[in-house]
């Protein structure tokens, strides 16, 4: 994709949430950094327990309290930080100008109420909406994200649809408000191959048609190769690697990067023996010093033992933003 | 051909659902898996293959058609010849959370089946269990602790050691990768592919990933709505797909590179419920390539290519 977008709508600096329990306090999400542009959708890929989830919870100060705590950083979306927000405040802002599509839509819709009552509470909160036409603006909503015969879906309860359809009704909540940004915790991996294809075309559709800003989390690279324009890697609660799609696919800086693109099977080409990465990511309360990939890099010396890693830059011929945290980048 | 391990012919099963009326959860299923081979069921939730696995694994029973093992009808079996069949047959199962019993050490999981078939020595067992902990690469020592104290990856390789202690000829494989994370994903796919040619096992795999199924099976058979519509080896059907179905399922697959082009074919609407399986062709309804009347009056009869690709469309090979 050579789409450039130059607004930026949703700026992250610094942001480090911590999770204390038994183990004491440690750091799950550490000093992330994320530029998203008005109408880009940016791919946040990660393995479980990287801390990709718990930093799309962060943005939208949802963490699990008193768990998780944001220790530190700043989340700027349209000019205005939202750390610096009340309680009250943020909930003016989240579904209004920032919202998310949880993975399993089991789960994040209210089995009690129908569809079309869900639309309408959100639409209640955060919109002007007279009270009169709040059912035919959920209906306009079902309509907007493919619903078909919305007229009678709009009463439907969540068990009477299918998985898409309910995925399709999660999204009709998290858009009824045009907000800048969504969230998108994974919401197709539930979804059949064929479903899955419709949702993504949908997205790609309404983002289209609104501009709103899209971060992607998700731990597979093709659904990234497929709707992302640029891309952050995630490795034990840090960014190692961002930068643009293709320019990652082609040249990527970090090991663990370059690793993950390698160990993928292809549906064309050569079938040969995967190339696999040794051992398993660490867990976030026990992450080794220096570089958090070290003990499973290939490269690793004593220096990537023990020291922090720097940023390196390598930006995209198109003087787009490209770096990686870590000691050998020139290796590769 | 090697002689099959596994042969399934006419394979149906219906569920009563009340009012004197079934549904039909699969019907007429002919495949086999050659010794040493693998198999793969492709398709979407709902299309049966789980009641197909059901059946192969004696878990539930077909309400016709037959399952054989060796060339041994399993439906029937009793006795020794169970107790056999058995040993014969294991299965890894999707998610190593649950399939492994938090209650017991990885040695006592792993033996279980050895234990049931009540006449191997307690010596002759940890000599079998440290030999497949060895092949799936897990330490001796581990044998002693618990599966909680394991990571994902490791568990599956627990459930692993535990399908082949009793030398299995067949292991049913389902949905083996999908609960892990990607980097550990082609360790666990290299090691299916190092046991099969260092036991000679054969695997029935079922899987949503098409690119996982690609890499692990000789042969694909692509299920829609409870039948098999294409069925044949894995590269002539990865490379060449006939049937509509199988062309939409492989072009909605993720690509593995931004610049590969975007060929999807997008189907109108889901999969029809099986309580009311559209006439004729299940899946004329959403056939982007329907010729008309004949695919909603009748049922495409199979049709074998010279390749050796089973194909079920009124179009025929093209």
């Amino acid at each position: 994709m050579k789409d450039t977008f130059t607004e930026t709508v949703l700026e992250v600096r610094g942001l480090t949430t911590t999770i204390s329990g038994k183990r004491g306090e440690f750091t799950a999400v550490e000093n992330v950094d994320l530029t998203l542009k008005r109408g880009e959708t940016l791919g946040l890929v990660g393995e479980s327990g990287s801390g990709k989830s718990l930093t799309g919870l962060s943005l939208l100060r949802l963490v699990p309290k008193p768990a998780a705590r944001i220790a530190a950083g700043s989340v700027v979306l349209d000019g205005i930080d939202l750390m610096s927000l009340t309680e009250d405040q943020m909930r003016q802002v989240r579904g209004r100008k920032i919202s998310m599509i949880l993975q399993d839509p089991q789960t994040s819709l209210n089995p009690s109420f129908t569809v079309g009552s869900q639309i309408a509470e959100a639409l209640a909160l955060h919109t002007d909406t007279p009270r009169k036409s709040l059912r035919d603006k959920a209906i306009e909503m079902l309509r907007r994200v493919r619903v078909a015969a919305p007229e009678h879906r709009v009463d439907a309860y969540p068990h009477q649809m299918s998985g898409g359809m309910r995925q399709r009704a999660v999204g009709a909540v998290a858009i009824s408000c045009a907000p800048d940004v969504i969230i998108a915790d994974e919401p197709t991996t539930s979804l059949d191959v064929t479903v899955q294809a419709q949702y993504i075309r949908l997205l790609q559709e309404l983002q289209r048609e609104s501009g709103m800003g899209i971060i992607f989390i998700t731990h597979d690279f093709g659904i990234v190769a497929k709707v992302c324009h640029r891309l952050a890697v995630m490795y034990a609660g840090q960014i190692v690697e961002t930068g643009p799609v293709a320019q990652i696919f082609d040249q990527p800086l970090h090991p663990y990067t370059r690793a993950l693109l390698s160990s993928v099977p292809k549906l064309h080409g050569q079938i040969g023996r995967l190339p696999s990465i040794e051992g398993t990511p660490p867990p976030l309360w026990d992450r080794p010093r220096g570089c958090k990939f070290s003990p499973r890099c290939p490269l690793a010396d004593h220096r990537c033992r023990n020291e922090e890693p720097p940023t390196v830059d390598s930006p995209a011929p198109d003087g787009s933003e490209h770096w990686a945290r870590c000691w050998k980048p020139e290796a590769i | 051909m090697t002689k099959p391990i596994l042969q399934v012919r006419g394979l149906s099963r219906s569920f009563p659902i009340g009012g004197g009326r079934d549904v039909q959860a699969v019907q007429d299923l002919n495949f086999e898996v050659p010794a040493g081979q693998t198999l793969a069921l492709v398709g979407e939730s709902g299309c049966g293959k789980t009641t197909t696995t059901k059946m192969i694994l004696r878990l539930d029973s077909p309400t016709h058609g037959q399952v054989l093992v060796d060339g041994q009808d399993v439906h029937g079996l009793r006795g020794s010849g169970l107790r056999d069949y058995r040993a014969k047959v294991q299965a890894v199962f999707q998610d190593p959370f649950a399939s492994l019993s938090p209650r017991m050490r990885v040695r006592d999981i792993v033996a279980e089946p050895l234990e049931v078939q009540g006449h191997h020595s307690r010596k002759e067992i940890d000599r079998r269990v440290h030999e497949v902990l060895d092949a799936v690469g897990l330490r001796h020592d581990q044998a002693r602790n618990y599966p909680h104290e394991f990571s994902g990856g490791q568990r599956q390789r627990i459930a692993i050691a535990s399908a082949l202690v009793s030398r299995p000829e067949l292991i049913v494989l389902d949905e083996p990768v999908s609960a892990l994370d990607v980097s550990i994903r082609s360790q666990i796919m290299n090691l299916f592919k190092d046991l099969q040619e260092e036991f000679g096992v054969s695997y029935l795999l079922v899987a949503h990933d098409l690119a996982t199924t690609r890499y692990l099976a000789d042969q694909v058979a692509v299920m829609y709505l409870g039948r098999i519509v294409e069925y044949g080896p894995s590269e002539q059907v990865f490379n060449d797909p006939q049937h509509p179905y199988t062309k939409a399922l492989f072009s909605a697959a993720l690509p593995s590179h931004p610049s590969e082009p975007d060929t999807e074919i997008m189907l109108e609407g889901e999969i029809p419920s099986p309580l009311a399986p559209p006439s004729g062709c299940a899946f004329h309804p959403r056939c982007q390539l329907r010729l008309g009347e004949v695919c909603a009056r009748d049922r495409p009869r199979p049709e074998w290519s010279d390749t050796g690709v089973m194909l079920a469309c009124h179009r025929g090979f093209g």
